[in-house]
C-alpha cells in the first residue's frame, strides 16, 4: 500500500479551529465540503468562473475551488453557514428571502457572501457598486435584479 | 365569479418561496451535496470519435485496480433502446458504436472520485472510426452516414397547414421571405447533476435521487428499461440548481441505475463541467425559412415556415413546433414544416422555448419585412392580425395525433385566452415607442461610428400540452388545520411549489404558512408531467386546485352538523368555516377536525382529511402565454459590438399567482434570451468536438452586462387556469432575437439572421470584414 502523504491543515472557519488531514494538492473547496462538512460552498465550475464556491477570507470574497486549502492557513474564513448568529438571519438572508433575490439558489450563498464583502467595507454601495460586487457570480437564472435590490436593502437595514 | 369580485388571500400575492431559508443559508440540498450511506463514486469514459464502431473494449486492468468495484460497459446493459416521453433521448443506455464526441462508452464506480479517474485511463478501447456527418442539411441527403440504429436519420415531417398558402402569395399584395439559421445554444450550467442510484432487496427496488424536472416521466422510463412494477421504482427529485432543460432526465440516470447495480452499492456518478456543456443536451441548430404575405392595409394573407434542426445523437424529436401559428391564426392560409435529424454532435433536445425560440426569430423578421415594404409600423401589423381569444388552436392536432390519438379529438379548439392586443398596447405606451419609432426610413444618420435603433417582436408559447396524461394531486388536511400537497414537480428553482402552495391555500381557505408541499418523491406523488413545458402553473395547477376542493368538500361536509347548515352555504377563509348567509355562524377548521380533552392529548376525531383528484385541462380551449418586448440597443459600427440599452417587457400570463416569481421569470428569460441573441454560442470543429465546453469561453451574462428590463403583465383571468393563471416560463425567452434583429435593422439598415450576433457577425453583415 502506497504510503499516505496527507498532511495535516489548520483552518480556522466560522471562528473555529479545525484540524483536518488533506492531500497537499487539496483544493479549500473540497476541504471544506468534505472534510469540515460544509456544504453550503457550493461545487459550481470548478474553474473559478461561476462564484458558486466564494467564501470570505480575512474578509476578501475568494473563489474556494481556485485555492489550495493550505494557502488558507492562518486567515479568517467565513462561509454561508457563518452569517446567521444565534439562528438570526443576518441582513442580507433575510433581503435575500423578502425580495426574492433567488430562483434556483444555487449562486445563493456565493452570491450572499460576496454582498457581505462588499457591505462590510462599503456599508452604502450605489447599485453599481452592488453590480460590480457581484462581476464574480454567475446567476443562470438571471435573478440579477432582484439579487441587487435584496442588497441594497439590506444596506439600509443594516445603518439602520 | 370574476376573480377582481373575490377577495384573494394568497393567490397574486409576494409571499416568499417556500424553501427560501434552505437557499439563503446554504442547507438546501442538491445533487452534488447529497450522499447516501456506502455509496461509491461513478466516472465516465466517453468516445474521442464522432461516429464509430467499438471493436474491443478491455476493462480488465481498470478492474483490477484497488479501490475499483464495478466497471460497465454496452455489455452490461439492455440490448433494447429507452425512449422519454418527450422524446429527449432514444438509444441504448450504451451499445457497440459511439455517435458523438462524448458519447458514453464504460463507467467505473470506485471508493472515490480519483481511483476512479485512475481506472478510466486503464481502460483499453479499440475503435473503427465511422464517417460521421454534423449538419442536419447534409444527414438528410441520400447516403449520409446513418446515425441511429433504425431509421432514417431525418424524422417523418410534422406539418400544420391550413387553406392553400400558394393561392395566398397570389393574392397577397406584398411577399417577402428570408433565411434564419440559429447556433447551439447550451444551457450552460455550472449545477453539475450527479445522480445516486441504489438497489435493494435482491435488487427487486430502486432508489434513484437525481436533480430531475420530470420525476414521473422518469420512473415511468427507468421502469420500463430495468423491468420493475413502477412501485418498486422510486424516484426523488432533488433540486436541479439552474436547468432550462438540461437535467429534465437523460441518459446518465439510466447510466447510474445499471453501474450501481453491477456494483452492488448505490453509487453517485460525478461530472466534470466540460461534461456538462459537451455530454449531455443542449439547443438544437436550426435552419429555418419563411415566407409571408400580406396585403397592404396589413392584412397577413399566407405564411409558411420551414423549419430544419438537428436533434445531434440522442434527440428524437419532430415536434418542437409549439405555438408558431397560434399567434397568426387569423392568417387564411398557413403551413409549418419540420424536420427533427439526427446528426454526429451532442444531442440537442428540449431547452428553455424550445421551438418558439428559434422559428419564432424566422417569422418575426419576416413580419418585420413586410411591415417595411407596406411602410407600417411594426406594431401596427401585428395589432391587426394578432390571435384573439376563441381564435382556432391548430398546433393541437400534431399533439393530439402523437400522444393521444386513440382519444375523440374535439370539433373545434380554441385559443382560450391572449391579450397580446393589450400587451402591445401597453408596451407602445410605456417605452414610448411612437416617440422613438422614427418609421422605416429613419435608420440612424448619424455619422459617427456608435449608431442607435429600436426593435419590438412578439412571441407566444404553450402552457403545457394536452395528452400526455392526466396530473394527480393530493391534500391532506390535518387535524390542527394544517395541509400537505403532493404534487409531482420536481424542485427547478422556479417557484413552482410555492406557487401550487399558494392555489391549494387559496382554494382551502388556510393561510399559506399553514401548507407544505411534497413535489419531488414519486412514492409520494401521484402521476404529473413535472415542470416542463411551462405546465406546472396550468396543468399540475388545476390538478392541485381540485384536490383542495375535494378536501375542503370532505370539511364542510363534516361542518354541517355543527353549523346547521348546508355545505352548499359554507366556506372557508384563513382557517375559519363560515356560513355565507349568516355571518355569526363561524368555527375553526379545527373544531370539525379534532376535539381537545383540557389538559389531555388531542383526540382527534377526524385526524386526517384527504382531498385527491387525477385530473386534466379542457381538450378544446387551450390557454396560451404571449409577451410583446422592446428594445433600444447601441451598435458600434467599428467594432461590431451591440450596447442594450433599454428593455421592456409586457407579457400575459392570465392571473399571476405570485408577482415575485413571476418577474424573476421573465427576469431569466430575458437574460438567457438576450444571451441566445448576441453572445451565447457552443461551437465545434469538424470533427464533432466542442471546442468551448467551459464559462471561459462559452460566455453568458453576468450582472450588470445588461440593463434591468422594465416588467408589466396584463393581467387576465383565463377562464380556464386556476384562478385565471396560464404559464409563464417560456414566451419570455422566445421573443428577444426578433426584438434585437429590427433595432440592429433600424440602426444599421442590416438585418442579422444567424444568432448569436456576435462582432464578428456584425461587422460580416455590414461588409466590413
Ligand atoms: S466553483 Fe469555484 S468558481 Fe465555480
Ligand atoms: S438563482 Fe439559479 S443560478 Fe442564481
Amino acid at each position: 500500500m502506497k504510503k499516505s502523504n496527507k498532511i495535516v491543515v489548520s483552518l480556522n472557519v466560522n471562528g473555529l479551529t479545525y484540524e483536518v488531514l488533506a492531500e497537499p494538492h487539496a483544493k479549500l473547496l473540497e476541504v471544506l465540503r468534505e472534510n469540515v462538512g460544509l456544504k453550503g460552498v457550493k461545487s459550481g465550475c470548478e474553474e473559478g468562473e461561476c462564484g458558486a464556491c466564494a467564501i470570505l477570507l480575512d474578509g476578501e470574497p475568494v473563489t474556494s475551488c481556485m485555492m489550495l486549502a493550505g494557502a488558507a492557513v492562518g486567515k479568517e474564513i467565513v462561509t454561508i453557514e457563518g452569517l446567521a448568529k444565534g439562528g438570526k438571519l443576518h441582513p442580507l438572508q433575510e433581503a435575500f428571502m423578502k425580495y426574492h433575490g433567488m430562483q434556483c439558489g444555487y449562486c445563493t450563498p456565493g452570491a450572499i457572501i460576496a454582498a457581505k464583502g462588499l457591505l462590510d467595507k462599503n456599508p452604502n454601495p450605489t447599485d453599481q457598486e452592488v453590480r460590480d460586487g457581484f462581476s464574480g457570480n454567475l446567476c443562470r437564472c438571471g435573478s440579477y435584479p432582484k439579487m441587487v435590490k435584496s442588497v441594497l436593502e439590506a444596506a439600509k437595514v443594516i445603518n439602520g | 365569479m370574476g376573480l377582481h369580485e373575490r377577495d384573494l388571500q394568497t393567490v397574486n400575492k409576494r409571499l416568499p418561496l417556500k424553501d427560501a431559508h434552505e437557499k439563503v443559508t446554504g442547507v438546501h440540498e442538491f445533487p452534488y451535496d447529497f450522499t447516501v450511506p456506502g455509496m461509491l463514486y461513478g466516472r465516465i469514459l466517453r468516445s474521442p470519435h464522432a461516429h464509430a464502431q467499438i471493436r474491443r473494449i478491455d476493462v480488465s486492468k481498470a478492474e483490477a485496480l484497488p479501490g475499483v468495484i464495478a466497471v460497465i460497459t454496452h455489455k452490461d446493459v439492455p440490448a433494447e433502446e429507452w425512449i422519454g416521453l418527450w422524446t429527449n433521448y432514444r438509444g441504448c443506455v450504451m451499445d457497440d458504436k459511439v455517435r458523438f464526441v462524448g458519447d458514453e462508452v464504460a463507467a467505473v464506480a470506485a471508493i472515490d472520485i480519483r481511483t476512479a479517474d485512475r481506472a478510466l485511463e486503464l481502460i483499453k478501447v479499440e475503435y473503427d472510426i465511422l464517417p460521421h456527418v454534423l449538419d442536419a442539411r447534409e444527414a438528410m441527403k441520400p447516403g449520409a452516414p446513418q446515425v441511429k440504429t433504425s431509421g432514417n436519420n431525418s424524422k417523418d415531417v410534422v406539418l400544420v397547414k391550413w387553406g392553400d398558402v400558394e393561392q395566398g402569395f397570389r393574392e397577397a399584395d406584398v411577399v417577402v421571405e428570408g433565411a434564419t439559421l440559429n447556433n447551439a445554444q447550451d444551457q450552460a450550467t455550472f449545477s453539475r447533476n450527479s445522480p445516486i442510484a441504489s438497489w435493494a432487496d435482491n435488487d427487486t427496488k430502486l432508489t434513484l435521487w437525481s436533480g430531475c424536472t420530470a420525476p414521473s416521466e422518469l420512473k415511468d422510463a427507468v421502469a420500463n428499461l430495468v423491468k420493475l412494477p413502477k412501485s418498486s421504482v422510486r424516484i426523488v427529485a432533488l433540486p436541479t440548481g439552474p436547468s432550462l432543460g438540461k437535467w429534465w432526465f437523460n441518459n446518465l440516470e439510466m447510466m447510474t441505475v445499471y453501474l450501481a447495480k453491477k456494483a452492488h452499492r448505490p453509487v453517485k456518478i460525478v461530472l466534470r463541467q466540460d461534461e456538462v456543456f459537451a455530454g449531455i443536451k443542449r439547443r438544437h441548430i436550426e435552419y429555418t425559412t419563411g415566407r409571408l404575405g400580406v396585403m397592404k392595409d396589413g392584412t397577413m394573407v399566407s405564411m409558411e415556415v420551414n423549419d430544419i434542426f438537428d436533434n445531434g445523437a440522442y434527440g428524437d424529436k419532430n415536434d418542437i413546433f409549439q405555438s408558431l401559428s397560434e399567434l397568426w391564426p387569423r392568417v387564411n392560409h398557413g403551413y409549418f414544416e419540420m424536420y427533427g435529424v439526427s446528426t454526429n454532435l451532442v444531442t440537442a433536445g428540449c431547452m428553455r422555448g424550445v421551438g418558439d425560440l428559434t422559428m419564432n426569430f424566422a417569422l418575426e423578421v419576416l413580419i418585420h419585412k413586410a411591415a417595411e415594404k407596406i411602410d407600417m409600423d411594426p406594431v401596427e401589423l401585428r395589432r391587426i392580425n394578432a390571435a384573439k381569444a376563441g381564435d382556432p388552436c391548430r398546433g393541437q392536432d400534431i399533439h393530439h395525433e402523437l400522444f393521444g390519438s386513440h382519444l375523440p379529438y374535439p370539433e373545434k379548439v380554441v385559443i382560450s385566452s391572449c391579450a397580446m392586443d393589450e400587451c402591445l398596447t401597453k408596451g407602445v405606451e410605456e417605452f414610448g415607442w411612437k416617440r422613438r419609432w422614427g418609421g422605416w426610413s429613419s435608420t440612424n444618420k448619424s455619422s459617427g461610428p456608435v449608431k442607435r435603433g429600436v426593435g419590438m417582436a412578439t412571441a407566444m408559447h404553450v402552457c403545457g400540452i394536452r395528452y400526455t396524461g392526466d396530473c394527480g394531486a393530493i391534500v391532506k388536511v390535518n387535524a390542527d388545520g394544517s395541509a400537505n400537497l403532493m404534487v409531482s414537480l420536481g424542485r427547478q428553482g422556479n417557484g413552482n411549489d410555492s406557487t401550487q402552495c399558494q392555489i391549494a391555500a387559496e382554494e382551502l381557505g388556510i393561510p399559506y404558512d399553514m401548507i407544505s408541499i411534497d413535489c419531488n418523491d414519486t412514492n409520494v406523488t401521484p402521476w404529473g408531467q413535472g415542470s416542463t413545458a411551462s405546465t406546472s402553473t396550468y396543468l399540475s395547477g388545476t390538478a392541485t386546485r381540485e384536490a383542495a376542493r375535494d378536501a375542503k368538500r370532505k370539511i364542510l361536509k363534516l361542518a354541517e352538523s355543527k353549523l346547521d347548515e348546508s355545505a352548499d352555504n359554507l366556506d372557508i377563509k384563513d382557517g375559519v368555516i363560515f356560513s355565507k348567509t349568516h355571518h355569526n355562524k363561524r368555527i375553526p377548521i379545527t373544531r370539525v377536525l379534532e376535539d381537545k380533552i383540557p389538559d389531555f392529548w388531542e383526540l382527534a376525531k377526524q385526524p386526517c382529511i384527504v382531498g385527491s383528484t387525477v385530473t386534466n385541462v379542457p381538450d378544446d380551449q387551450i390557454p396560451k402565454h404571449v409577451a410583446a418586448h422592446f428594445v433600444e440597443l447601441e451598435v458600434d459600427t467599428d467594432t461590431g459590438e451591440i450596447r442594450l440599452l433599454d428593455y421592456l417587457q409586457v407579457q400575459d400570463s392570465g392571473r399571476l399567482i405570485n408577482p415575485e416569481v413571476c418577474e424573476n421569470q421573465l427576469n431569466g428569460g430575458y437574460y438567457q434570451g438576450v444571451g441566445f441573441t448576441l453572445i451565447e454560442e457552443l461551437v465545434h470543429d469538424d470533427m464533432g468536438r466542442i471546442l468551448n465546453p467551459n464559462f471561459a469561453h462559452y460566455k453568458i451574462f453576468r450582472c450588470g452586462d445588461l440593463p434591468d428590463p422594465k416588467i408589466h403583465f396584463i393581467e387576465q383571468d383565463d377562464p380556464v387556469g386556476p384562478f385565471g393563471a396560464k404559464g409563464l416560463g417560456e414566451a419570455p425567452i422566445c421573443v428577444p432575437p426578433g426584438a434585437i434583429a429590427l433595432a440592429i435593422y433600424n440602426a444599421t439598415g442590416v438585418w442579422m439572421t444567424e444568432t448569436p450576433f456576435t462582432p464578428e457577425r456584425v461587422l460580416k453583415a455590414l461588409g466590413k470584414i
